[in-house]
């Protein structure tokens, strides 16, 4: 993988057409400008990542799991037993 | 399950129609959606769309599931909503059950958020990126 380090308002090119402009560094974050031809298809991963959950959840819809996994849920939900993994 | 009747009763008590004006990511033709309430589970909702069979989701409250949730909604968000603070919003998380059930996933990441006056919902990338678009939900060492 290509790593290149910028400063703000400093940019990249990818190709003849994409310019990728540093416009705000943060504390945990920066802000991108992103001049690219529209048919150029941009998003953010996490949108791409949950298109794919979505639609594999909506698959899903047969429900052939479902009384069990409502009988797990019936066990865990309220007691606040769950940790999130990642803290 | 006997979703498709529950909707048309959910529809003609008009009140628990919900509307997605982007639509849902991978569903974006799909605006409007009843969400029904598990008879047996008070944690386990459907959310399924009002004018066609798919998309039908398992929803889930995540509140019940994951002590201390506390999703960061984007302030772009709160203004979509008009609201103040996510306290204001009802918040869901999507399912995708497993064959083996422990499996199971749910997405914390990007919650369902609904208002609850006017009915209008959206799916929203929260701020804190602790919580995973897939967590197990019934993870062994909980």
């Amino acid at each position: 993988m290509l790593v290149i380090s910028r400063k703000l308002d400093e940019s990249i090119l990818i190709g003849d057409e994409i310019e990728i402009i540093v416009s705000e560094v943060g504390n945990d974050r920066v802000k991108l400008c992103i001049n690219a031809p529209r048919e150029i298809s941009i998003m953010r991963r996490e949108l791409l990542e949950t298109r794919k959950l979505n639609e594999e959840a909506s698959k899903g819809s047969d429900l052939t799991f479902l009384q069990q996994f409502k009988t797990m849920a019936k066990t865990i939900s309220g007691k606040g037993k769950v940790e999130s993994e990642h803290e | 399950m006997q979703l498709q009747s529950c909707v048309q009763r959910e529809k003609r008590n008009n009140e628990n129609v919900i509307r997605f004006e982007e639509g849902i990511p991978g569903f974006f033709e799909q605006k409007e959606y009843v969400l029904i309430q598990d008879e047996d589970v008070s944690s386990v909702m459907y959310l399924q769309s009002a004018t066609s069979e798919t998309p039908s989701f398992v929803v889930i409250d995540p509140f019940a599931f994951v002590s201390g949730y506390a999703p960061d909604i984007s302030s772009a968000d709160l203004e979509y909503f008009g609201v103040q603070s996510a306290q204001e919003l009802r918040l869901l998380a999507i399912a995708v059950l497993s064959k083996d059930i422990l499996d199971s996933v749910v997405n914390l990441r990007s919650p369902i958020a609904i208002h609850p006056e006017t009915r209008r919902a959206k799916q929203v990338f929260i701020e804190n990126s602790e919580y995973p678009l897939r967590h197990r939900l019934f993870q062994q060492n909980g």
